[in-house]
């Protein structure tokens, strides 16, 4: 290796050296790209596309229209721009998806950490209460809950994120108890850490990378669940445009005018598609053991 | 000389669903300030149980100290509360654990994980934690350039060093060493022991060295305990205990019956008979009765007492028990 009296390597970060893995992986930074674009056109068409106007206000005569210069996704049968919906739908999609796995993350993730670091009745307890949830079928639970609750955004959030929590507590159980008993956990206890210093210093940086990828692909799948259920008429509700509901809107005419059901369709992929492939990189990235 | 480490009449169980081991049966040792205590032992007669019981790390709910004390610096560990006994370890007494490659948490890196004990202990600056860091790496002899690795980079003698490092970060006032060079080939064993041995004398500690290596022993130990099934059989200073002269405990000369001697010529070596005592089913009397060819009917029902032998040498067997003092 180097000699003795050179400077420590450049000295980076966890965030810095993740990053810096991660450029390395060309698929995973076509995912980034596409996403940022995604985000970007979601925020901008916030500020340059006025609800009433471009969003909802029917003009009939244009109705499904082919895609033209003037509107290059065609129009939907009410007349309305699909572009615009579409740029417009993007801000329910990215809020519904990425909110509903934060929320079933933090909850899900604690529930699995401390069940899985404490052991005991407490984990038999939180488990018990999962396994409950496992049994019904996601999607199913999912409507049972906006069903109850009524079609709203927050419902459908509340019932992504519901759906969420059991798969993150599992997962972060499981690996909770891997990494739990390793000998360098004993080796911490042994310096004098505590509980909640083991926990963060120790379990969580291992835990992480299973984690963020879980996440990422988390997200698509809220944001298709979602879909699906916006399809149903239970999610975001119309004039509102969504993703999922636009799909839902087009099925009638889906035979002669396509366009309606591709264009949203092409979006629930393509933002799926990428967020997994970032969630890829981000795997190879967090894990030190791969770098080379 | 006084005694840093004082542990007396101490009793280990490990209690599981269908039986209760007994793990430690009545201990009494003494470590003194900047001396180096052997422990030497086979597997199971309760050697790593012994370190775990000084910091108080024994699996919950299922090791439990049934009866004795540990004194370190006079005062009583076993009757400290979980804040305070966080305060001894890693700082007044450090523990390096057996095997290199698992004690070292694979996401972080090296200098983290010796930042860490430091950290927890003392309230330093950013730059401050960092030099003390470089400086204890190069204490063991790996160049500080190296402390943003992960310790998948370092081979495993480097590895043992790092966790030497953690161990010694703070500056402990006892050492236990559990075994540190099984997992390392004979050439690095020889490096990281005469690494430890000369710490020991630059920072003035005293060190609990966990082995069955013999030749660890004889390299760098003042004292030796002997261990079986729980209770200390021997103890004397290393050259009582190496001195042919002398008397022994029968599973002593077992012991030294089954290293190899290279200046007599023989076809094999001449192992201990049997197995170590099933620790949930320990034999009347002697523990070691079962094993031992000089038997007598006394040491089937009897347990023997400490028999002084001499200058600070003891043995626990009835052979000796009419010199007794």
């Amino acid at each position: 290796m180097k000699n003795t009296d050179s400077a420590p390597r450049k000295s980076r970060s966890f965030i810095q050296d993740v990053w810096y893995r991660f450029k390395k992986e060309k698929l995973a930074i076509l995912g980034l790209v596409i996403l940022l674009i995604i985000f970007a056109t979601a925020i901008l068409g916030g500020f340059l596309l006025d609800y009433e106007k471009d969003i909802i206000t029917q003009d009939i005569p244009n109705k499904l229209a082919s895609p033209s210069f003037q509107h290059i996704f065609g129009t939907d049968g009410f007349g309305r721009d699909i572009f615009y919906r579409i740029v417009w739908g993007a801000r329910y999609s990215l809020l519904i998806g990425f909110s509903g796995s934060i929320i079933g993350l933090l909850v899900g993730g604690l529930m699995g950490a401390v069940a899985g670091y404490m052991g005991g009745t407490v984990d038999a307890v939180f488990m018990r209460i999962i396994d409950m949830f496992i049994a019904l079928p996601t999607t199913i639970l999912a409507v049972a809950i906006v069903s109850v609750l009524g079609p709203s955004l927050t419902n459908l959030i509340v019932a992504i994120s519901i759906a969420n929590v059991p798969s993150y507590a599992r997962l972060t159980r499981s690996s909770v108890l891997t990494i739990k008993d390793n000998e360098f956990i004993e080796a911490s206890t042994a310096v004098g850490g505590n509980g909640v210093h083991i926990m963060m210093q120790h379990i969580l940086p291992n835990v992480l990378a299973t984690l963020i990828v879980q996440f990422t692909m988390g997200v698509g799948w809220s944001i298709t669940t979602a879909a699906g259920l916006s399809y149903l008429g239970l999610g975001v509700t119309p004039p509102d445009p969504e993703w999922g509901n636009m799909l839902s809107e087009g099925r009638d005419v889906m035979r002669y005018n396509s366009n309606l059901v591709i264009f949203p369709g092409l979006f629930i992929m393509v933002t799926v598609l990428a967020l997994n492939l970032v969630g890829d990189g981000i795997r190879d990235a967090v894990d030190p053991k791969l770098k080379n | 000389m006084e005694n840093i480490l004082e542990i007396k009449d101490l009793h280990v169980q490990y209690q599981t669903s269908e039986d209760t081991n007994y793990a430690l049966n009545g201990i009494d040792l003494n470590i003194q300030k900047g001396e180096t205590l052997g422990l030497v032992g086979e597997t199971g007669a309760g050697k790593t149980t012994i370190a775990l019981s000084i910091l108080r790390l024994l699996q919950s709910g299922v090791g439990q100290i049934k009866s004795g004390d540990i004194l370190f610096e006079g005062k009583s560990l076993l009757e400290l509360n979980d804040t305070e006994i966080r305060k001894v370890r890693g700082d007044k007494i450090s523990m390096i654990f057996q095997d290199p490659m698992s004690s070292l948490n694979p996401v972080l890196t090296v200098g983290d994980q010796i930042a860490e004990a430091i950290d927890l202990h003392r309230s330093l600056s950013k730059q401050e934690l960092s030099d003390m860091v470089d400086s204890t790496l190069e204490l063991v002899g790996i160049p500080k350039s190296r402390k943003n690795d992960y310790p998948h980079q370092f081979s495993g003698g480097m590895k043992q060093r790092v966790i030497i490092a953690i161990a010694l970060s703070t500056n402990p006032e006892l050492l236990i060493a559990d075994e540190p060079t099984t997992a390392l080939d004979v050439t690095i064993q020889a490096q990281v022991l005469h690494l430890m041995e000369e710490l020991k004398q630059k920072l003035n500690m005293s060190m609990l060295m966990i082995t069955h290596d013999l030749g660890i022993v004889a390299q760098i130990c003042d004292h030796v305990a002997i261990i079986y099934a729980g209770k200390i059989i021997e103890y004397g200073t290393v050259y009582e205990i190496f001195d042919k002269s002398r008397e022994h405990h029968p599973y002593t000369k077992g012991l030294f019956g089954s290293i190899p001697d290279l200046t007599v010529e023989t076809r094999r070596l001449t192992p201990v008979k049997g197995l170590m005592a099933d620790p949930a089913d320990l034999p009347e009397g002697c523990y070691f009765h079962p094993r031992c060819d000089e038997c007598m009917e006394i040491c089937k029902n009897k347990v023997p007492d400490s028999c002084g032998m001499g200058g600070e040498h003891y043995v626990r067997c009835h052979l000796f028990k009419e010199r007794q003092v």
